[in-house]
Formats: structure tokens, sequence, C-alpha cells
């Protein structure tokens, strides 16, 4: 397989899985709708079961899917990319099996929520395994990287090892017979706080790529950029240390990894975030540019993301106000590099125009309001990961907060659409260069 | 200027090795709560006759120090009104799953049969609020208690 396959394989596998995601969405707004859901073949779970999987495709494929692509761009060639691309390819069909055939118990943990069914296990961990085998050839550009952005990217795949040990240690520390509500919570509780770190490295990346775009050169000196990476790298790989302080179902534990963000993540997206506004404030020339935009907007949602993170209840909407806005902070990043950088690079250019920039709009714009909804609903007290009656919106502003949401969320959904038709539509074309089918 | 971006490079990761350093042998295990040495027989006699004849479907105004709390999925039991301004020991007990109490500032992780105890001073009015913190089932986020602060 070329690299440009490999490459296209994984921005298929990325882009697929939003889009599989976001019909799974429409299912589950569908299964809620009084009438229309009698017409629907499944069982009154099936809302779990499809919420679990939309969340982990769009969460956890897209973002992993797009360092695969990241490793083949800065690493490309040879054997474990393309192996890693077929594992990744099938875990990803096997996580969508459960849903379908509506089974397995779904437990809604947190960071990687799980349908308790062996195919979806067997899917996660084809899915991580193939991640694996592709970063892998990232390791030896720790040590030679010929550039700033193959560091970064090589940090992020390390960040990724971090994660796959945290849930190797906790897999063999947790006692047999561990409830499966707190074995699920606490198997993904270590790992799932480094994924965080591999998100927001994810975003740097976008912004040392769309910066050296943009502006000829990435938000800050190339020497600070590395040594950003670096102490993501480092806080990642300090993260499985402390297994051996704090049992992983106890109390401790979970309060240290909920502070390892706080220690490990606010500098380095101060420093790449205030390089990112200084050269978008001073720049001249195109303001509008698709890069200018994903620049811009992904910086303003993951800022007010992350200052709401200082505002957090401990049950109540204000959690999901946070993770949606720097999710989709850095969403607005990886949709930034695929419209400047990768369809390009594989041949497939945007056809720029309106569309270009109202998927940023549409997206960025709907996702701060969605986020703000949240945040509102969460302060008068509505309880997160609830639905209908259990969230007892028994005044006008609760109201109110849940219908800012609903808005927020239908604007977003139509940036995400028009990028996922636009992406998906030139990806799949046939182009010159590719070989027979 | 070379030289500049070399001491903010060298700054840069001086600051994010204290701040690794300060993480990992900082304590993380939160506030002390009191030892409990009530067993769960001793929890169960003082629910029971806390709750009443009606086993706590109506609330229930305390009339001692002693407040008893069953955490199950995915309520507190019972609802609860307490005197304003007054020092209790609130004794919970897990009885299905491990769950958390998440109240006054403190919280607890709960395992079945195993009772945990705090001691906390009521606000002069109002609604004290209590918590689950820990994933404990599809219906963990609505899981809270009613505590209610009345004269």
């Amino acid at each position: 397989m070329s690299a440009t396959a490999e490459r296209r394989g994984w921005a298929l596998l990325a882009v697929g899985a939003l889009a599989v995601a976001g019909v799974l969405a429409l299912l589950l707004a569908v299964s809620r709708t009084p009438h229309a859901q009698d017409w629907l073949p499944w069982s009154p779970e099936f809302f779990y079961r499809a919420l679990i999987t939309h969340v982990v495709l769009s969460i956890e494929v897209w973002f992993l899917a797009c360092l695969g692509l990241l490793s083949a761009t800065v690493a490309g060639g040879g054997r474990s990319g393309p192996a890693g691309l077929a594992l990744a390819v099938a875990g990803t069909l096997l996580l969508l099996v459960p849903a379908i055939a509506d089974q397995g118990e779904p437990s809604l943990n947190n960071y990687l929520p799980v349908l308790q069914h062996p195919l979806f296990y067997a899917g996660l961990l084809l899915f991580a395994g193939g991640i694996g085998l592709a970063c892998l050839r990232l390791l030896p550009l720790l040590f030679r990287p010929p550039s700033v952005v193959a560091f970064a990217v090589a940090c992020t795949g390390g960040v990724y090892f971090a994660a796959l040990a945290c849930f190797a240690v906790a897999a063999l520390m947790i006692p047999a017979g561990t409830g499966a509500a707190l074995f699920h919570e606490r198997l993904f509780w270590g790992g799932g706080h480094v994924l965080q770190i591999l998100n927001t490295a994810l975003l740097l990346v976008c912004w040392q790529v769309l910066g050296e775009r943009q502006w000829g050169r990435g938000p800050l000196p190339a020497g600070l950029t590395r040594a950003v990476f670096l102490s993501l790298l480092a806080f990642a790989w300090a993260a499985p240390l402390l297994y051996g302080r704090a049992e992983p179902l106890g109390l401790e534990h979970r309060r240290a990894f909920t502070a390892l963000l706080w220690f490990a993540l606010p500098l380095p997206s101060l420093l790449m975030g205030g390089g990112v506004a200084l050269h978008l404030a001073r720049q001249g020339g195109n303001r509008r540019s698709p890069a200018s935009l994903a620049l811009g907007l992904s910086l303003l949602v993951f800022a007010i993301g992350g200052v709401a993170g200082f505002f957090l209840g401990l049950a109540d909407t204000r959690t999901p106000s946070h993770y949606h806005a720097v999710i989709g902070g850095v969403n607005l990043g990886l949709m930034g590099l695929f419209v400047v950088v990768v369809l390009p690079l594989l041949g497939r250019p945007p056809s720029g125009g309106k569309a270009a920039a109202l998927q940023f709009h549409f997206y960025g714009w709907g996702q701060l309001v969605h986020a703000l909804g949240f945040f509102l609903a969460g302060a008068a007290g509505v309880p997160r990961k609830s639905l209908g009656l259990d969230q007892g919106l028994d005044s006008l502003g609760k109201m109110a907060a849940m219908g800012v949401v609903g808005l927020g969320g239908g604007i977003a959904v139509i940036g995400g659409v028009i990028f996922v038709w636009g992406a998906l539509r030139r990806l799949l074309t046939r182009e010159a260069g590719d070989g027979p089918r | 200027m070379v030289r500049a971006e070399r001491w903010a490079t060298v700054v840069y990761l001086a600051i994010c090795l204290v701040l690794l350093v300060v993480w990992l042998s900082l304590p993380h295990d939160g506030p002390a709560t009191d030892r409990s040495t009530m067993s769960e027989a001793e929890f169960r006699a003082g629910w029971r006759a806390m709750a009443g004849p009606d086993e706590g479907r109506t609330p229930v105004r305390v009339a001692g120090d002693d407040i008893y709390l069953l955490a199950r999925q995915w309520t507190f039991a019972p609802d609860l009104v307490v005197a304003p301004n007054h020092r209790y020991r609130v004794h919970f007990l897990a009885e299905d799953v491990v769950h958390s109490a998440a109240i006054g500032g403190v919280e607890l992780l709960l395992w079945p049969g195993k009772v945990e105890t705090i001691s906390l001073t009521t606000p002069g009015y109002g609604h004290l609020p209590l918590q689950c913190g820990e994933y404990c089932g599809l219906g963990h986020s609505r899981m809270s208690g009613s505590i209610e602060v009345a004269k």
C-alpha cells in the first residue's frame, strides 16, 4: 500500500466514523420522538446503545484515526501503518455490531462508555491495537525529528502509548468481582484522562500546521513549541506511575487524575493559544481563509470550554458544557487540517467558496451556543446524562437553557454535515491517480 | 532574540518539571473523615428507628444528633428535614453497588456493607446538597438526596 493510499484510508476512517456517528445521532433523536419511535425495530434501551456508539465513533475513532493519518503523513511507508489501518477499520466495524443488533448492557461511564458485549470489547481492542501499530513508527522521530510538526506528532503518539499503559495497568490491578459500573469507570478513568492530553496535543498540532500554512511559521518559536509537546509527553508518561501510589478503586486515584489535567494542560494551551491569538491579531491578508477561520474559531471555542472547566458542578450539565466546547475546539482544528492540508495533499482540494467558510461558522458558533446553554442549565441544576422527566425542567429558566442547548446543537450539526459531506465526497471520488478498485 | 527564546524554553521546561513533581507528590485524598466503627446491623437499627414505621417513604424530621442514610441505585433514603445550625453525625451505608456521598464539601466512597460516617454542621436555612459522585449505573446522574433545613 502506498503512503498516499494509507493516508486516504485513515482519512476515510476518520470522516466515515463521523458520518456513521451522525446517522446514529439521528436515530437517537427518532428513538426519543413520540410515535416515530414505534417504527424503529429496536428496544427502549437502543437509545443508550446508539448514544454510546455515537460517542465512541465521534470522539475516540475520529480523533485517533486523525492521529493515524498524521502518523502516515510524517512517517509514512513501512508495513506497520497499513497493518494498523486494517486493524483499526476491523475494530471500528465490530464496534458497530452490538448497537445495530441492539445487544449489550450499556455503561455510561466517563471517558469511554461501553456496551458490555464481546464484539464491542473486541472492537475496542482491535482499534486500540491498530492505532498503536501505526504510532510505533513515530517513536524514532522523538529523537531525530525532521521538523517541528514531526516532533509534535511523535509526542502525540507517545501520549497514546501512555494511555494504553494506564488502561493495561488498571485492567491488571482492578480486583476480580468488582461491579460492572465501578470496573468500567475505573478501567478507563486514568487512561481516559491521558487521552484528554492527547486530544489537546492534537489541537496544538493543528495550530502548528495551520499556522505554518497561514503565516509561514508556527504560533511559537520552534524551541518553545518542542518544549510544549515535550511537557505534554512527560505528564502523560508520568501518569502510569500514579497506579503505584493510589490504587485504582480509591478516591485518591480519581482525584489525582482529575488534578493531572489541571497541572498538565493549562500552561501549554495558554502558550500556544496566546501565540495563535497574537498572530491572528497581527496578520494582514485574508482573514476569512479556511486556515484563519479554523485557527480563530478553534481558539475561541476551546478557550471558552477551558474557562468553563473552572466552574464545574458534580453532576450537572456544566460538565458537558465544558467538554462540548473543548472537544468542539479540537474538532474545528481538525476540520481546518482536513480542508487546508489533508484533502489538497491527497489531490482532492475542496472547492472553496462560501461552503468552506460556512462549515466553520456554523460548527464553531453552534458549539458555542450549545455549550452556553448547557452551562446555564447546569447552573440552574439540570443533571447531566438525563432525559425527559429526569431532567427536572421545572422552571422557565431551565427550559429556556435547554432550548438554547438544542438551538446551538442544531446549528453545529449543519456545520458538521457540510464538513462530512464535502470531505467524504472528495475522498470517495475516483481520481486519475487512483488504482483500479 | 535566539537567546531570549532559549531562556523562555528553559524557564517553561523548569516550570513544567516543578508542576510534574508537585502533581506526583501531592496527596490527593481530600479532607479527612471520621473513622466509623459502626456495624451494618447497628446502622440498620438506627435507620429503622429514624425512618419510622413507613420506612422513610415520607420525609423524616431528624430528632437526635445522628442521621442514617441508605444509598442505593439511584437514591439516598430517606428524604430528611434537619434543624438549622446543628452538628450531626451522618452515617451512610451503600446497599447494592459502590456509590459515593458528596456532601458539605467532602466526598465519601461508599462500599456495600461498610458504614461511613461524617460530622457536619447544617446551614441556617435552605437545602443541603447531597449527590452521588461515583458512576453507579445508568441512573447515576440523578442520584441525589433531599435534605431540607428547617426549624
